[in-house]
């Protein structure tokens, strides 16, 4: 056996059976570290739940291509192989948008990988699925078999050291393939089983590939800081232990004189502008197009905020990792040099040729670090492609009826263990060819062709599945043939012929100068015509084409993902027959198996007692319910196979979905369609309008119920459709119906209870639809509903105020499913405004009734005061006329009686002077008797004359300026005898000069002789009485005029006095205070009253102030000339 | 300064960013740097490439925490 023969064969030196141990060692610490993290999420502490680990998987992105190609690549290249990492860097600027979407979508959608991502975006389409998976499968299986071959090498670099270099040996890294012994003796073939169980054990513990592997995620970010620690260790023995730094490794290469040109780019093909500037394009497409950067980006995401630090952190690993490889290289370079092949191992040989044992093992574990996480994830997600986008809808497609939920799992597993044996079997094929080595490149050439129609399916609505495939197809197809074909030449398997003449000798179709597009490297040839042809292809074909309507939703689904749900779920469609629940749960079961089953439906129904919701259900709920199946089979399976199974399951249920009922006309699904919509919208806004005119225009209640159900049967064909209202007895009555038979209305007359609907839509206040009334738990209804012929009903509460009043029905007798949700919506609004409508028009009947009853009483009232205003004018004018006719009668009556008064006063007087002879003494007593007492009737006549005259209006004054002191002089003149008479002394007090009054002159002095009568009658012998006139210049009593002046005379005693309470009436007509008073004093008791009437004739006022006991002061006011001087004025 | 935190905040600068970005990492110009001549004693270019990079990887630390400390 030769040396390269033995190299890689199982080998039982010590030094082979210590790496295998250490390796077997690491592997296992990655199973602890797994399995601890799914302990820990088990118990809700998760390990991976932070944004570092996060990062930390996404650096599965460097694998052993990196950990070791970069040196290699060094030495060939130059500075190229940082684009590979730089263009990740400018992506992460867009993770913001572009990431952060694709996880919301992923989340919603249950997306399982790359290819069900962009199945499900193009209408979960099975084809589009499947071709993205077979081209995945094409473009990392040799990418895999690089990492193995990787490990393989180093493997055997560690246990062989006769291969180490500077043993001549250096060509033994073996540079061709190996079939001459049984794989079972290879290395690499246990290495890919260990990897097999390990992918299997924590990338499939689950059927639900859209939960999240957080033992595979927490062992990817373990091997990512294990293989950055090894590789800065080595860095830092390099730079700094063998070199001087940096900058001495730097200027060491900058002077020698081959390698100096490794500081400059585009100084070959490898390393042109134009290479690197592909290069850039292609790694910032594969950190988020490789399946495995997908996987671990979106499908392993837990948090979208997560994205804010990893897409610094990433870059930052990257930037870390790549830091020591230059000087790895050009230390390499100077201490070992030789070609690329060799300088790929610069990593491992470089301690080892120091003797720096552990070193070097840290190292391989780094490598081996960077390779298995590369195997295991790209194996977990390449078998979930398979299984979900090939073997699941063959498997449909096949009707294979079997119980699949046990299958799945294994099948996944053994998908895992299929990719990795596949790898393992490309790297037994093809060796060191060509193709291996480049296999990096060439695999994120793949990757890139997904791009065009993730990037357009997130942003661009109009992306068809058309399109899609068209593009993917393009694509796919130009990187095979330009890039494929000829690293199979290059690898020797086909002839190289092709790429100097081009196949069968046709230049054009020479796939590294395709068309005769000359003077591009390799990689850019291939990109150039890949991707634009895909994006042409993709672009073209979705515009060409249309969409059919899942498209479109899902089209909207992945676009909209940041609007608001409501606006992307306009449903059209319903389910004509809808499985009951626990046959839902028993399909479910067989793919996710049936504890999962159970609880998608309990969380979709936020409770365990599920079973009797379905007739309770809408059309939309039971779009949503069939919506959520379909989500947590696609966990499973994948969203494409999701759908046909649930498509197929309700197919053979005889439950299919069909359009809903056209009650609004065709609703078109999708946004774009507004004027679809608009119409719709319009069709329904009329129908209310016309029901709020209704409304609106009638106060009867009646005629409301009426027209609205009218419109319900003319717009929407109803078959039947009431209003019950309660009545006052609490019974619930239909009030108005259509269509309805006479012993239907009689026998729904009930008291409301939960044993029929209606009487529970009246208790709950809630709008209660029955799609299929034959399904019905209410035995009170059905032999309703049935006599009736109902197949489906809807009911409504109707409202007044916050009061339910009554319950709209509607029913169809054509078919189960009748009334869609839009309608079930108007309808509801339409009882409200029944409702509405109901409780004005009765508040409007209460409003008349009592508005009547109120008029009534008005009426009633008007009448009564009117016939008592009447009666109260006739007694007025009555009473009018009677103190006319009164007045009258006693100014005649007092004229009529002064006369003969007058000869009897005169005819007594003669008889006592003796006149007609003498007359004795007791003759003259008693004639002088006669003679007073006529004198008193005559001076009561007089009073009573003139009282009446003035009431009768026929006492005539003439007022004029005249002087008051003449006529004060003259009426004391008269009256002193009188004081003399009883001894009283009088005093005159007034201011020199008084000036003129308005007045009459004999009435004036009839108002002094009254006064003063009245004071000297009423003060004793002795008793003093005075008379003060003067302007009165104080503040003027009411009553009087303002503007005016006026003289105040007061008449003054200290007689007998009056009491408070007699003031008031004391100028009234015939008082006498004291009855005794007119015995003991005289008098008529007319003389104040007439005083009074005469003193405001005069336009003044009598006062007077008295207290009982100690005398009276009675004063009078007079306006003075001054403003009227020469004004006559007559008053009547 | 807080005004030109605030036109930071605009999320159409880290397209600028990135188109910036990716200019600065693409011919022509990195043909300015990359040429035979050395700064500080390093090689222009790996200078540059290095420099860049890191300077980027900051403008991504700086957008980070402003989009996540929208006011």
């Amino acid at each position: 056996m030769s040396l390269r023969e033995r190299e890689r064969i199982i080998d039982f030196n010590p030094r082979y059976l210590l790496i295998a141990g250490i390796s077997v060692s690491y592997l296992l610490f990655l199973f602890a570290v797994a399995y601890y993290a799914d302990l820990r999420k088990l118990r809700g502490k998760s390990l991976v739940d932070n944004p570092y680990i996060y990062a930390l998987t996404l650096a599965v992105y460097c694998s052993s291509w990196t950990f070791y190609g970069s040196v290699g690549e060094v030495t060939n290249t130059g500075f190229k192989f940082i684009t590979i990492y730089i263009g990740p860097t400018l992506t992460a600027f867009a993770w913001g948008f572009i990431l952060r979407k694709m996880i919301r979508i992923s989340k919603e959608n249950h997306i399982t990988s790359i290819a069900d991502f962009i199945s499900s975006r193009y209408g979960k389409c099975s084809y589009l699925g499947a071709l993205v998976t077979i081209f995945a499968i094409i473009g990392i299986m040799p990418y895999i078999a690089l990492q193995l071959k990787s490990i393989s090498s180093t493997f055997e670099l560690l246990t062989h050291p006769e291969l180490r270099p500077g043993l001549q040996t250096l060509a033994a890294i073996p540079d061709a393939s190996y079939q001459g012994h049984p794989f079972y003796l290879e290395t690499a073939f246990y290495i890919s089983l260990v990897l097999a169980l390990f992918g299997a054990l924590f990338g499939a513990r689950h059927l639900d590939a859209s939960e999240k592997h957080e033992g595979m995620a927490a062992a990817i970010a373990t091997e990512s800081i294990i293989k950055l620690i090894a590789f800065f260790a080595v860095g830092l023995f390099v730079t700094y232990g063998l070199f001087g730094g940096f900058k001495d490794i730097l200027s060491r290469i900058a002077h020698h004189e081959i390698y100096r040109e490794l500081l400059l780019i585009n100084t070959s093909a490898a390393n042109s502008y134009q290479s690197w500037f592909t290069t850039i394009i292609l790694s910032m497409a594969a950190i988020m197009f490789l399946p495995r950067q997908f996987h671990m980006a979106v499908i392993e995401n837990q948090r979208e905020e997560h994205i804010n630090k990893a897409m610094y952190l990433l870059p930052l690993y990257l930037f870390l990792i790549n830091l020591f490889v230059i000087p790895i290289a050009f230390g390499g370079l100077l201490e070992i040099g030789g070609p690329s092949s060799i300088a790929d191992n610069y990593v491992l040989t470089l301690p080892l040729l120091h003797s720096q044992q552990s070193l070097s093992v840290l190292a391989f574990i780094g490598g081996l670090s960077a390779a298995t996480g590369m195997v295991v994830v790209s194996s977990v997600t390449l078998s979930t492609m398979l299984l979900n986008n090939l073997i699941m809808p063959l498997l449909l497609i096949l009707k294979v009826k079997a119980d699949l939920s046990f299958w799945l799992i294994h099948l996944k597993r053994l998908g895992i263990l299929l990719i990795i044996l596949l790898g393992y079997l490309f790297f037994r094929i093809i060796g060191d060819s060509y193709m291996l080595v480049n296999m990096g490149l060439i695999s994120f050439s793949a990757a890139i062709q997904t791009a065009p129609a993730i990037i357009g399916g997130l942003y661009w609505k109009k992306g068809t599945r058309h399109g899609a495939i068209a593009g993917l197809t393009f694509g796919f197809n130009f990187w095979f043939y330009t890039m494929m074909i000829p690293s199979f030449v290059y690898s020797g398997w086909l002839p190289g012929s092709i790429l100097t003449k081009g196949p069968l000798g046709l230049w054009w179709l020479n796939p590294i100068e395709l068309f005769g597009l000359t003077g591009f490297d390799f990689y850019s040839h291939s990109l150039f015509w890949s991707l634009s042809s895909n994006i042409m292809a993709y672009l073209a074909v979705s515009l060409i084409g249309s969409q059919d309507e899942i498209g479109r939703r899902q089209a909207e689904r992945f676009v909209d993902v940041f609007k608001p749900t409501i606006d992307r779920f306009v449903q059209e469609k319903r389910y004509a027959n809808f499985p009951a629940l626990s046959e839902l749960e028993k399909m479910m079961a067989r793919f996710i198996g049936k504890r999962k089953a159970h609880t998608t439906l309990v969380n979709f129904f936020a409770t365990s007692d599920y079973t009797d919701k379905l007739a309770q259900m809408n059309d939309q709920q039971r779009m949503q319910l069939a919506a959520e199946v379909e989500k947590s089979i696609a966990g499973a399976v994948g969203s494409s196979a999701a759908r046909i199974i649930c498509d197929t399951y309700m197919k053979a249920l005889g439950s299919e979905m069909e359009n809903v009922f056209d009650i609004f006309g065709k609703i078109s699904l999708s946004l774009e369609a507004s004027q679809e919509e608009l119409q719709q919208r319009i069709k329904e806004l009329s129908v209310l309008y016309e029901a709020s005119r209704m409304v609106a225009s009638s106060l009867d209640p009646k005629q409301v119920m009426n027209d609205i159900l009218d419109l319900l049967v003319d717009k929407f064909r109803i078959d039947n459709c009431s209003v019950r209202l309660l009545d006052r007895d609490g019974m619930l009555r239909i009030k108005a119906q259509r269509g309805l038979r006479p012993e239907f209305v009689k026998n729904s007359e009930r008291q409301p209870s939960m044993e029929c609907y209606s009487g529970e839509c009246f208790l709950t206040g809630k709008v209660i639809h029955v799609s299929d009334a034959e399904k019905i738990d209410k035995p009170v209804s059905t032999n309703l509903m049935t006599g009736q012929g109902i197949k489906s009903f809807v009911q409504a509460p109707i409202f007044s105020e916050k009061e339910i009043i009554g319950v709209l029905s509607a029913s169809s007798m054509k078919e189960k499913g009748y009334f869609s949700d839009k309608f079930i919506e108007l309808f509801k609004t339409l009882a409200q405004q029944l409702g509405v409508a109901i409780g004005t028009a009765r508040l409007y009947d209460q409003l008349a009734r009592f508005n009547k009853q109120l008029e009534i009483k008005v009426a009633e009232r008007t009448i009564a005061l009117e016939l008592k205003s009447i009666e109260l004018g006739q007694a007025n004018t009555e009473l009018k006329e009677l103190d006319r006719l009164k007045s009258e009668f006693l100014a005649n009556m007092s004229h009529e009686l002064r006369t003969p008064m007058n000869s009897i006063i005169g005819y007594t007087q003669l008889l006592i002077d003796g006149i007609d002879g003498p007359i004795n003494e007791e003759q003259k007593k008693s004639l002088e008797t006669v003679e007073r007492n006529a004198t008193n009737l005559l001076a009561l006549i007089n009073d009573i004359l003139d009282l009446s005259k003035i009431e009768a209006g026929k006492m005539t004054i003439s007022l004029a300026p005249i002087s008051f002191e003449t006529v004060l002089d003259e009426t004391l003149t008269t009256l002193f005898p009188l004081f003399e008479h009883k001894q009283q002394h009088f005093s005159l007090k007034k201011e020199e000069s008084l000036p003129e009054v308005i007045g009459d002159p004999e009435k004036l002095r009839q108002i002094l002789i009254n006064l003063l009568n009245n004071a000297i009658k009423f003060t004793d012998t002795a008793g003093e009485i005075s008379l003060t006139a003067e302007v009165f210049r104080g503040a003027l009593p009411p009553g009087l005029d303002p503007e005016k002046h006026y003289l105040a005379v007061a008449v003054k005693d200290n007689g007998i006095g009056i009491k408070t309470e007699d003031l008031e009436r004391l100028f009234g007509e015939f008082i006498q205070l004291d009855a005794s008073s007119s015995r003991k004093y005289g008098g008529t008791g007319l003389g104040l009253s007439i005083t009074k009437r005469l003193v405001e004739m005069h336009h003044g006022i009598i006062q007077v102030d008295s207290r009982y006991g100690e005398g009276s002061t009675f004063t009078f006011f007079l306006p003075l000339a001054e403003e009227e001087e020469g004004e006559m004025k007559k008053v009547s | 300064m807080k005004k030109a935190i605030h036109i930071l905040y605009k999320k159409e600068w880290w397209v600028i960013f990135f188109i910036l970005g990716f200019f600065l990492i693409n011919y022509p110009i990195i043909h300015i740097f990359n040429k035979d001549f050395m700064i500080f004693g390093y090689p222009a270019f790996y200078l540059y490439l290095m420099l860049g990079w890191f300077g980027s990887i900051i403008v991504i630390v700086i957008y980070a925490w402003l989009s996540s400390h929208r006011p």
